[in-house]
């Protein structure tokens, strides 16, 4: 067993840190009062090499691996959730199912130019009716002759007002539930695909969610993902896994970064005559604070290594992501407690984190969904 | 034992739900979006009367006892925090020391317009390197012949741009720690006296949060309230009461978050079934709605105690302990009913969340109830 992070990693983290501390962190206000990420922060990131980290050299990318990958999210996250939400959109959902099933001509017209920032995609699955069930769903693809064409809406889509192109869910049997869901590549720029309203939220205000319509949009056939129909629910669920471990990642930044500042901030504030961490009370919650993140971090760093070796991680990926979310919801509470009133002012970060700590509830799945995931595993055991 | 309301208490329960019904929550999201204090919404709340509702009638008030005082706030807290905040500070911490301490000249040109809502009266403790602790303030009261002097600088004080006047903390023995406050009426009218911006936050919107600002403002002997060197005992006559208070404004919060997500997990539609009917969804409602009912108990046993002429710190200290903690649990059990929809500004589940947090702090946090829990159980 070796639980140390290799030389390139710790360098790797170290150069992510830089980059958030340099280029991110000077700009979270503006973004925050703007409620976007703007474009030239997400070439920074392309330029940085961020958006290949995972893919193969052939394609641009970095070839690296999953814990690279988490270590990424982390200290992203660390410094700001929306920007790190829509880095990882750009690295895995919005192009992950370019790398596995596209054509060889769609990875050079669209995965090559967005690990080079030149495009941006996006996943599109959730609907107003169909959230955590899939089968819900009720955008359609219908076949005509050479193409297939495309009605419905989606919601929730992160970064739909300025991606390019879309990975869509869509149902080429309505009657069959989610095994009647398939998988497509589209691009925005086509007749028929339009953005609807933002929807303003609570959380990582700048990650920017809109609503999405596709009115009779014609795409080629060869644009459906896996090359035959009814395929796009085991497409999926191939990289649900990928999604989880590496939300966990994001998580584990946020907790991190609330529990340095409390750590800071206990030992400055004084009360009662002396620096409230010489507390029992403040230095319980600091001390529980810190055994839910070495535990958070055991977990989805095993996950990632168990990824990257090729083991099922059915289990594991479930389980590390619905222990970050707990924690770090327990993490943020405490952290606002500790910083008392100055823990809800705008102007300071508490809140921030209480707020974008809860993007964990839903993003790769509600808690309720991953226990069910957890116990479906349990019981093939 | 008796666990019924008299039948004033339920009239006056009723009278303030409908209030709410009616005009309180179809307005609350704008409040809350606008960032702006309901003034139209407090005016009316001074028309009907609820801000004298503690008070005898000699002043324009209606003589109610504290369950009636902690049934208005938690209605009107099902409501809109931010209007419910407003009108528990004029109905208590901002009035309180005038009614108790104040000359009858100020009675009547203070308190009876406040009760009748054309003065607005808030309390300013807290500074910025003093809030739990008390006793670390340094705003000074300076003895100068025929008054005192009041230099320093009060923060997250409620309202403190609408205020007409402040009851405020200042040390008259800068040694003395808590011993030393004293408690002060200051008009905003004084010289010296200036209000500097409201604090952007997170929750509670609608409810202004502003510094108050004293350089050298100078103000007469009469507005020192009781005896010099009593500040903190008159404090702490009124601390049961602001327990409670924020107590009941936990249970009209949890109340709402309780219904908006049962609502709501009556309506969606998951997996073919409404997701009420999934167990994991419908005993986290119960737990909700159990939690709610033994908070409720805790605080209205402890405002019934105070009617009684019993005062119990622990037991206000409790109620308020667990009431809060309730109001902030339910709130995140319905934003996670509501899943991704538990954080869109078009629902109310986000803003039950953000408002919740108003409550850890108003009136001890967790942390210093404990403490004083301990403290009363001899420990």
């Amino acid at each position: 067993m070796d639980f140390d992070f290799t030389p390139e990693q710790e360098l790797f983290r170290q150069s992510v840190r830089e980059f958030a501390d340099r280029y991110v962190r000077p700009r979270i206000k503006e973004m925050e009062e703007k409620g976007d990420v703007p474009q030239d922060l997400m070439q920074q990131m392309a330029e940085q090499g961020f958006y290949g980290i995972r893919y193969a050299e052939e394609w641009g990318g970095q070839g690296g691996d999953n814990v690279m990958f988490a270590i990424l999210n982390e200290e992203l996250a660390r410094c700001y959730m929306s920007v790190a939400a829509r880095c990882m959109m750009q690295c895995l959902m919005g192009t992950e199912f370019i790398n596995l099933y596209g054509t060889e001509e769609q990875k050079r017209n669209f995965l090559v130019p967005a690990i080079r920032g030149e495009k941006y995609g996006t996943l599109a699955i959730t609907e107003p009716a169909g959230g955590t069930d899939l089968g819900a769903m009720q955008t359609l693809a219908v076949r005509d002759g050479d193409e297939y064409v495309i009605n419905g809406q989606k919601s929730w889509i992160t970064g739909a007002h300025v991606v390019d192109f879309l990975t869509i869910a869509a149902k080429t049997d309505p009657e069959a539930g989610f095994r009647g869901v398939d998988m497509f590549l589209v691009d925005k720029h086509i007749p028929g695909v339009r953005v609807g309203d933002k929807i303003e939220k609570l959380i990582a205000f700048a990650s920017g969610c809109y609503e999405l319509f596709f009115d009779d949009v014609r795409i080629p056939a060869d644009r459906l993902f896996g090359g035959e129909e009814g395929k796009g629910f085991a497409l999926l669920r191939a990289i649900l896994n990928d999604i989880r471990v590496h939300t966990a990642a994001l998580g584990l930044g946020i907790a991190r970064a609330a529990y340095e500042e409390s750590v800071e901030y206990a030992k400055q504030r004084v009360a009662y005559g002396r620096p409230i961490i010489k507390w029992q009370a403040i230095q319980h919650k600091l001390a529980r604070m810190r055994i839910d993140i070495d535990a958070a971090k055991l977990m989805i760093y095993h996950a990632a290594w168990r990824m990257d070796q090729g083991l099922p991680v059915n289990v594991e990926a479930a389980t590390a992501k619905w222990f970050i979310t707990e924690a770090v919801l327990r993490i943020v509470d405490e952290a606002t407690r500790i910083f008392g009133a100055y823990g809800a002012s705008m102007d300071m970060n508490p809140q921030r984190y209480l707020r974008d700590a809860r993007w964990l509830l839903y993003g790769a799945g509600t808690q309720t969904m991953i226990l069910n995931i957890i116990g479906i595993e349990i019981g093939k055991e | 034992m008796d666990f019924g309301f008299t039948q004033d208490q339920e009239l006056l329960k009723s009278s303030v739900a409908s209030f709410v019904d009616r005009e309180v929550i179809p307005a609350a999201a704008r409040i809350d979006e606008e960032g702006r204090f309901p003034g139209e919404l407090f005016r009316k709340a001074g028309e009907l009367g609820y801000f004298g509702i503690r008070y005898p009638e000699t002043y324009g008030g209606s003589g109610g006892d504290n369950v009636m005082f902690a049934l208005m706030c938690e209605e009107l807290a099902r409501g809109c925090m931010s209007l419910a905040a407003s009108v528990a500070m004029q109905c208590l911490m901002g009035t309180s020391f005038v009614h108790r301490f104040g000359t009858e000249k100020q009675r009547q040109q203070l308190l009876v317009p406040a009760i009748r809502g054309e003065k607005i009266g808030v309390i300013a403790m807290t500074e910025p390197d003093a809030g739990s602790d008390l006793g670390a303030i340094t705003t000074s009261a300076c003895r100068d012949h025929d008054g005192y002097v009041l230099n320093g600088r009060k923060t997250w004080v409620t309202n403190a741009s609408l205020a007409d006047f402040f009851t405020v903390a200042a040390k008259t023995d800068p040694e003395a720690g808590f011993r030393g406050i004293d408690m002060f009426l200051v008009e905003k009218e004084r010289p010296g006296v200036s209000i500097a911006k409201d604090i952007a936050k997170m929750g509670v919107r609608g409810l202004g949060t502003g510094e108050l600002i004293l350089e050298d403002c100078r103000i007469p002997a009469d507005n020192l309230f009781g005896q010099e060197g009593t500040g903190f005992r008159n404090l702490q006559g009124i601390l049961e009461e602001i327990r409670i208070m924020m107590g009941s404004l936990s249970l009209g919060l949890g109340q709402a978050a309780l219904d908006g997500a049962v609502r709501y997990a009556q309506e969606r539609v998951q997996f073919n079934r409404p997701i009420a009917k999934f167990q994991a969804i419908s005993h986290k409602l119960a737990d909700m709605a159990t939690q709610l009912e033994a908070a409720r108990l805790l605080v209205y046993r402890a405002a019934w105690l105070l009617d009684q002429d019993e005062r119990d710190m622990k037991l206000a200290s409790m109620a308020k302990l667990f009431a809060s903690e309730m109001a902030n649990q339910v709130a995140d059990g319905a934003s996670r009913i509501f899943a991704s929809y538990g954080f869109a500004m078009e629902y109310d589940a986000q803003r039950y969340f953000r408002d919740a947090r108003f409550l850890l702090l108003g009136g001890g946090t967790s942390e210093v109830l404990r403490g004083i829990i301990a403290y009363q159980m001899g420990l």
